[in-house]
């Protein structure tokens, strides 16, 4: 008895830490099989649809989530800057980066902003966003590049689902599928307004924010942009703090620490730091008209 | 009956055997060319998930024989040890495919258009139609492959980077 159930407990922790998509008639049937009593099948079957609603988000749920979430990034921030030359450009610099990223399988969808306060957002299933604001502020493509890269290492850390998944909303929902959010749409409607809530107001975790800007230099640098970018956008914006007011400085870890923790780092990895390209040229004939 | 859940075991915890050697394209249109310059020729343009045997390494490139014995050099950062989820027709544009296969276009990353609860949730909440249009309009902005090849060209990025 004890190795039958040593045997189901065995079956248990392999389903949950392969994320296998075994239903628990699976488990019911071979732990019957191995004698185990029904009270005891009972008490896996309450176990493994806790830990499964910490299981990863699907990517069409994500989608969905991510596209409810641009809708609420458009309502707050102004709608869309609409400048289809510079939107072109945005989203060039951004599916090259986007490319050659870790998630490179899914698709990217850029957007500009119509609102005077540098910010830059990511949504999950692909979407990004940066603020005229922003663009206005920045020097170069590779600057430009360090910050879309930046984003995009939020979708491919899956920084908000990991935040949404912690959330104290999700406590008892075994599953998280289009079917299931379709039969209650209040939960939708809650689960935007928690994730809204952390990426406008309070910002989300400090070390996702510090592990989403060395991602955005290693992916800026796969594209071929000079690794600097997003150090020297970080510069501009220390100079900006004190004279502007935007939400970014109170979502986003303190400008200074996150300057010097690329320098310690991230940008030592890279040699000759000088020989990749700014594209400052590109970057102000395109912009010209911004300024 | 012990070596049997050994092997049960063994099976589920293993995703896969590859070998080092084994690369797997990491999205579609991934252009296989004949050298490592620039403007050299295109080989294969390959798809998602597309198995590649890797045959020697050099800078920022990766010399790779395809399933049907094409060779040439792939941009390193365009593949991965790792397999994507979907995918793995062969060929893309060369052969007039649409480079998304069935599976990929549920499950890898090619679910286009805003789903219906995001609008209801738009409809819901009162949000303007301006705002929905907007997302929408993000998802469909069209910039060609060629136009982002002459953009990487002329800017020295990319494949075509020093």
């Amino acid at each position: 008895m004890k190795k039958s159930f040593a045997i189901l407990v065995f079956f248990f922790t392999l389903i949950i830490s392969t994320n296998q998509v075994y239903s628990f008639g699976f488990l019911k049937e071979l732990g019957k099989g191995l004698g185990v009593d029904e009270k005891t099948l009972d008490l896996l079957d309450k176990g493994l649809k806790v830990v499964k609603s910490l299981a990863p988000i699907g990517y069409e749920e994500e989608k969905a989530l991510g596209g409810a979430i641009a809708i609420e990034v458009f309502r707050r921030y102004g709608g869309m800057y609409n400048d289809d030359k510079l939107l072109k450009y945005v989203t060039t610099v951004g599916r090259i980066i986007a490319s050659t990223s870790d998630r490179a399988d899914i698709d990217y969808y850029f957007a500009i902003l119509n609102n005077k306060e540098s910010n830059a957002f990511a949504a999950p299933g692909g979407y990004v966003f940066i603020t005229i604001g922003l663009l206005k502020t920045l020097k170069n493509e590779a600057q430009l590049a360090g910050v879309l890269a930046h984003e995009i290492g939020h979708i491919t850390g899956k920084h908000t689902l990991k935040a949404l998944q912690r959330s104290k909303r999700l406590s008892g929902v075994s599953e998280l599928t289009l079917t299931a959010l379709d039969k209650n749409p209040k939960l939708f409607s809650n689960i935007i307004k928690d994730v809204t809530k952390k990426l406008f107001d309070e910002g989300l975790d400090q070390s996702m924010e510090y592990e989403a800007d060395s991602l955005g230099v290693e992916y800026a640098s796969r594209a071929g942009y000079n690794p600097k970018g997003l150090s020297g956008f970080l510069e501009v914006l220390k100079v900006i703090h004190g004279k502007e007011e935007s939400v970014f400085f109170k979502t986003h870890p303190d400008t200074s620490s996150r300057i010097q923790k690329l320098k310690d780092n991230v940008l030592p990895k890279f040699k000759n730091l000088n020989s990749y390209p700014l594209l400052s040229k590109r970057f102000n004939n395109t912009t010209s008209h911004i300024r | 009956m012990k070596s049997f859940f050994v092997l049960i075991i063994f099976i589920l915890s293993v995703p896969s055997f590859a070998t080092s050697e084994t690369l797997y394209v990491k999205s579609s249109k991934t252009k296989i060319k004949e050298d490592k310059a620039p403007k050299s020729s295109v080989v294969a343009v390959l798809n998602k998930g597309v198995k590649l045997e890797q045959l020697e390494k050099s800078g920022k490139f990766i010399k790779v024989k395809t399933a049907d014995g094409k060779i040439g050099w792939v941009f390193k950062f365009k593949v991965t040890k790792k397999k994507p989820k979907g995918g793995g027709n062969l060929f893309s544009s060369l052969t007039g495919g649409s480079g998304i296969s069935k599976e990929e276009s549920s499950t890898g990353g090619s679910i286009r258009g805003l789903s219906k609860i995001s609008k209801d949730y738009a409809k819901d909440e009162g949000i303007k139609k301006e705002h929905v249009d907007a997302v929408l309009k993000m998802e469909t902005f069209k910039v060609s492959d060629e136009e982002i090849d002459k953009f990487m060209q002329e800017g020295n990025i990319g494949e075509y980077g020093g």
